[in-house]
This record gives C-alpha cells, structure tokens and sequence, in this order.
C-alpha cells in the first residue's frame, strides 16, 4: 500500500490523499478522507451484496473487525485464499481490525499479552502469535496490530501504564512476525497508538513507534466502542489527536475509528485525520432512525481544502437535528424521501410513511432501507 | 399445438384483464399463456410470491424485477390494519406504497377467518374478528366487521390488478351442511362483492370456487361462479390439510375436458386464467398445471416455484410438456414408486408415468 498526501490545507491540519498500490487490486485506489465501510462476519449489515451495488458500484475499502470473524479462522487454514474471497468480497479492499467499532467490549479480560476478542460463543483469548496466525490466514490487504485499547476518558494512570506496556510488548511482537511473513508482505501494517487520554503517555508512546515500518496507525484507546461515543466531548479528545498525529511522519495514514458523530468526525479531519468507519450510520440503522444531513459527495471530494471544512454554528447547536427516528407516529403518513432531492435509491423510490410501517410491522426491508 | 385464443373485451372499454393462451399442451390440459393486467403482462402457468405487509422479506422491489417477478400478493387484512387503509389511499394505492410497479392481487381477508377462527364469528352479513394486533395502530381486543361491500372497498383502495371476493371459508376437511352454507354463502357474497366493485375497469374480481370436498357442491358452486361476468376464477378452500385425492379430484372437475370419455366444456372456461390457491409444493404445481390451472400462491420458497413455472412454460411452448412431467416425477421419485394420487390425476390426462417410462426403457 501507498499513501500519497496530494493536499494540505492553509487553515486547517485536513489533508486530502490518495490510498494506492494494493497488491491485490493493484487498479483501484481510494482518496482521503475515507470512511471504511463497517462489516460483520464479511457483510454489511442488513446489505446483501447485490444490494450493495445498488447502493454503489464503486469499490470500497471494507472494515472486518475480528469478534465477527474469529471463527472463519480454520476454515481459512485449510485453503489458500484469504477473507475477502471467503466473504465473497474479492474486488473490495479488506482492512482488518482488531476490535468491533460498533459493540461495546467487556472491559477486565485482557493479560499481558492476550487480548480477549468478544464472539458469538464467548470471549476468545489471543495473543500476537495467534493473532499473527490468523492474519495470515485471512491476507488482509491493511490490517491491525494487536494492542490492548482498552482505555477510555475515565482510566486510571495504572490501567493505562498497563495498556501501554502490554501494546508495546504486542506490537514489536507482530512486528517482528510481519516483517518475516511471507503471506503477509503484501499487506499494510497499522499500529496501535494507546495512552489513553493522558497527553505526555500517547506522545512518548508514539515516538516509541513512530521509527517502526508502519504504514499508518490508530488512534486507539479513546473510547469503548459503544454507540455513546457520539456524545463524546470533543475537547477531551482534541489534544490527544493534536497532539499524537505530530509524533508521526506526514506519510502515515491517520485513522480514528468509533460512532463519531458526523460533526466530530469533521473536526478530527480539520485535525488531520485520515480514515474513519461506518459504525455510525449502522448504531442509526439499529435504532431505527435515519440520517438526514444535506451532503453531496462531489462537493466534499472536490472541496478546495483552502476552506474550512464548514462546521456552522447551527449545525452543531442543535443535537440530532440530522436524524430522524422513522418509527415516530408522526411519519406514518409522511409521504415525503428521507431526505429530498437525495439521490439514493431508498430516497428516490421510498417514502418515510413505507418505512415507519414497515419498523412498525417488523420487516427485514426496513433496515434494508436504513442502511442504504 | 400452438393457438391463439384471445379473451379480449367486448366494447370500447379497455379489459382489466385480457388473457391469450399461447401454447396447450397436446395431451394434458396444460396451457401457457399471457395475461394482460393493468401494472403488467404476466406469463402463465405463474407462481406468485406472497408479500403479506407490503414487503417481499427483505426484498428490495429493484431486486424482484431483476428475479422476473411479474406478479406478487398482499394480504387485505394485514394492511388493512397495518398501515391502515387511510395511509394507503393518501399514498395512492399499494403500488405506489411499496414502489412495486407490476402487477398485484390482494386477497380478500377471508382467508384468515380460517387461520384466527377463534378470533372470528361467521353471519350473513359478513365476518367478525377481534383484533389480534397489539400495537400502537389499533386496538388490541377491538371488534371489526369486515362484509363483502367492505372487503371490496378496501381492495378497492389498495388498487391490486386482482381482488379477491369475500368467500366463506369453512375448514378444507369440515363436511356436513355447514359445507352446504358456505358454498351458497359464498354465491351470495359475490353477487354483493360485484356490486360494490367501483373499479371494473382497472380492477378484476376473482370468484372463489367453494363446495368443500364434495363433488356436488363444487359443480355446483363452480357452474354458479361461471355464469357471472368475471375475468378469471379462483379454486379455494383446498391446501388445508385434505388428502391429495380429493385434492386433485376437486381441481380436476372444475377444469376437465372430458367425462367419462366424452367431450365436455370445462366448468370454468377455458378461456379465462384459473387460480388455485395455497399452492404449494412442486409436485402439486405439476400436477395442477397438467390439469389446466393458471395461477398458483404459496409461501412455498419462492425462488423454487419461479423455476419450475419457467420450465413448465417452456416446454408447453416446445410440446414437450408430458416429457417434461415425466422427467419431473422421475427426479422427484427416483425409486420409480409414485404415489397412486400422481398416477391417477395424470393419467386422467393422458399422461401415464409408468407406461411411457416403461416405454422409453
């Protein structure tokens, strides 16, 4: 993988950049800011994917967090092909993650160089050997470190020496397996940045790190994965982010994963940040809601980075003024789209009256809907 | 042997349905054809998937047109309750509701005086239910009357390509003179069903075929339903649990060509589509088909049945249909053992399974 910074903003720290060089899909690449698209066990959730191509034909980079996916781990043993062939994905982008953005994990269960990954039968324990197994197994073209990230605005100084002593300990461990791995080679590595949210601890980690041969690194520890994130205060988060991204070369793609909040993620990339996930969007699915933000994808491509990314004070006053939650009475006979003039194929052809009665009668579609 | 036989309408009025068999099948009484309904051409022998609450599970409608779905069904009571049948109208009928822009048939909302025949009570005036829905949209416990006027009003709304009447159903294995009621109750409530019908033009009234599992009461409930001006018919009260010789033997007499080796007119005419419904599994379907019906629903999985029409379609249209059956049971029962029902409905048209195969060996 190359990641190629193309422009940087007078005003701002945003940056946009070009993803390139897959080994797998040497024809595609992908520009930045980029949002990979949340997965579990290998599929969009509530998108099958012939209706993924209605939502778009483009290829995308497809996140597949590990709690979901553990346990296509032996089958993958037994075959030469990685995850994005098993998950029937081959023309998409894979980028592995160790933890699910969308589900809160338990906190407790991490030891010094296990981390407990959270699947349908339980708590699996793995360790950078087993997790480096796995890796090879699925041949990702980015994936993870492992790291214990399980800090969050609350921890404690002790737990985040803990996190840190035992990422570090992780991370040069997969490292060194990385650098040797032939199935591998090809893949992108992204490191784990912990320190929870202490400034001094995330700085001198970072500089711990920032030598190594990665090829780009999370900002990882901030939070624990629940949908509450969207509520997190920004301030608290901000000189974390500041802060870190410094420590790194230019070159190293900067990725903040979790349910920001669309306002929050357009301040993380004022402040540098390069990739984000979709756990957003489907924590608004699963509550029945929609968003309904005016966007157009051109104008955001397009943007001269010249300009503030346009964060107005109305935007950000009103909480929720960009959702709507469809299974309210109120829309039962709201024959307009879900947002208008949208040229999505749920807003061109549905109305918010269909989709409340079909929340209302528990159909499969309603999400379906949602989620496109 | 390949035909034209157009339905069309009589007058300048445009017909809600016109229905053309293309191809009969030379020996059974099998035919392919196309009906012509106000949304969509649809081919027939079709399957008809059944969308209850205005939604195929989880189906997007771009994805049923890519399946080459032509036809689907809503179910009258559900929607009538959910989303209700106001919504609906300021939404401009089910079409437009669930952006579905082929054709539609919408039952009656009878057939659940069946399925919730504890919730319900039977009188000439129509059907009373207790609501089952315990929701924000309706009161749990509430009391509806649905009759035939309001089944027609309702259906009348949601604007399907074919509506249902209002029949009285009675358990498929009842007998007795509750049998007898229904099946004149049945005649009756289509005469009111027909009279409330404001759509005539847009809109096809199917009859429902009563009688039961008795022989008498079906001819006679068939030959009522044939003499009204309608545009096609529907076989009921069947698929519930009766044994498949009575089964067949009630679709076979509503649909025969010959009796007892004479020439007859089908009791309902050939020329207008035939529905049996609640079908069903694909063994059934063959059959139903070889005995001259048009029409079939079931929640059978769907995907199965669509190929199956396909198949059978085509090898009307390549007459090689009774090949094709017999290739189908073979599949079906590789021990070569069928069932006696399979021989005989087949047999009773011309297709003979352990002749032809003994042939072919």
């Amino acid at each position: 993988m190359k990641f190629v910074i193309d422009t940087i903003s007078n005003s701002s720290l945003s940056r946009i950049g070009t993803l390139k060089n897959f080994h797998r899909l040497p024809q595609i690449s992908f520009e930045t800011p980029i949002l990979f698209m949340y997965s579990k066990g290998g599929c969009i959730p509530h998108l099958t994917h012939d209706v993924l191509q209605y939502v778009s034909k483009e290829y995308q980079a497809i996140q597949v967090p590990l709690p979901s996916t553990i346990s296509c781990h032996h089958p993958l043993t037994k075959s030469q092909e990685g995850i994005a062939d098993f998950i029937g994905m081959r023309e998409y982008l894979v980028y592995c993650s160790v933890q699910d953005p969308a589900i809160p994990s338990p906190a407790g269960y991490n030891t010094m160089d296990k981390v407990s990954i959270w699947c349908k039968s339980g708590k699996e324990h793995v360790d950078s050997d087993r997790y480096m197994d796995i890796m090879e197994a699925f041949k990702p073209d980015i994936y993870q470190c492992l790291g214990d990230g399980e800090t969050n605005v609350d921890s404690t100084n002790k737990r985040i020496q803990k996190s840190i002593k035992r990422s570090l300990h992780m991370f040069h461990r997969c490292l060194e397996r990385h650098k040797k791995s032939e199935a591998l080679k090809n893949s992108a590595f992204i490191a784990l940045l912990q320190g929870g949210y202490d400034v001094e601890e995330r700085v001198n980690y970072a500089k711990e790190i920032a030598g190594s041969p990665i090829d780009g690194f999370v900002i990882d520890g901030l939070h624990d994965n629940s949908p509450g994130v969207e509520f997190f205060d920004f301030d608290k988060v901000k000189p974390i982010v500041t802060e870190s991204v410094k420590e790194f070369p230019e070159d190293k793609l900067r990725i903040v994963h979790g349910c920001w909040s669309p306002e929050t993620v357009l301040k993380l990339v004022e402040l540098g940040i390069d990739a984000f996930d979709s756990s957003f969007p489907f924590a608004v699915t699963e509550r029945g809601a929609a968003l309904t933000f005016p966007y157009k994808a051109s104008d955001v491509c397009d943007a001269d980075v010249n300009h503030k990314v346009p964060v107005t004070e109305d935007f950000v006053k009103e909480e929720h003024s960009y959702e709507i939650n469809l299974g309210d009475s109120k829309y039962t006979e709201d024959f307009q789209p879900i947002l208008k003039d949208c040229q999505c194929l749920c807003c061109k052809k549905h109305t918010r009256a269909y989709i409340n009665h079909l929340l209302l009668s528990k159909e499969l579609l309603a999400r379906v809907l949602l989620m496109m | 042997m390949v035909l034209e036989t157009d339905m069309s309408a009589k007058g300048c009025v445009k017909s809600a349905l016109n229905f053309t068999i293309l191809a009969e099948c030379r020996k059974s009484n099998a035919r392919t054809g196309i009906m012509k309904l106000p949304h969509f051409d649809v081919d027939t022998p079709v399957f008809m998937p059944v969308g209850t609450q205005g939604s195929m599970k989880g189906i997007l409608p771009e994805q049923l047109e890519e399946l080459d779905y032509q036809i689907i069904l809503g179910n009258t009571y559900h929607l009538g309750t959910r989303p209700g049948i106001d919504v609906i109208e300021k939404a401009g009928g089910l079409h437009k509701f669930m952006n579905w822009n082929r054709a539609l048939l919408t039952d009656s909302g009878g057939f659940q005086m069946v399925s919730l025949l504890k919730l319900a009570d039977i009188t000439e005036e129509g059907v009373k239910f207790i609501s089952p829905y315990n929701d924000m949209s309706s009161d749990p416990g509430k009391e509806c009357m649905l009759t035939p006027e309001h089944s027609i009003e309702i259906q009348n709304v949601i604007g399907a390509d074919i509506i249902m009447q209002l029949d009285d159903v009675v358990k498929t294995t009842t007998v007795g003179p509750r049998v007898e009621e229904a099946t004149h109750r049945t005649s009756r409530w289509l005469d009111r069903c027909l009279k409330a019908h404001a759509h005539p033009e847009r809109q096809n009234i199917f009859p429902i075929v009563q009688g039961g599992l008795d022989p008498n009461l079906r001819s006679l409930s068939a030959k009522m339903h044939a003499e009204r001006e309608v545009n096609g018919y529907a076989i009921g009260g069947l698929s519930g649990g009766e044994c498949k010789e009575d089964f067949w033997n009630m679709v076979h007499l509503c649909t025969k060509r010959k009796d007892e080796g004479k020439d007859v007119q089908p009791l309902l005419p050939k020329e207008k589509p035939r529905y049996v419904m609640g079908v069903g599994f694909a063994v059934d379907i063959v059959v139903c088909c070889a005995l001259g019906v048009d029409m079939f629903d079931c929640v059978f999985p769907t995907r199965t049945a669509m190929r199956l029409m396909k198949s059978i379609r085509e090898s009307i249209k390549a007459d090689t249909f009774p090949e094709f059956v017999v290739g189908f049971m073979k599949c079906a029962h590789p021990s070569g053992e069928y069932p006696k029902w399979v021989l005989d409905s087949l047999s009773a048209v011309n297709i003979h399974l352990q002749k032809e195969e003994a042939g072919a060996s």
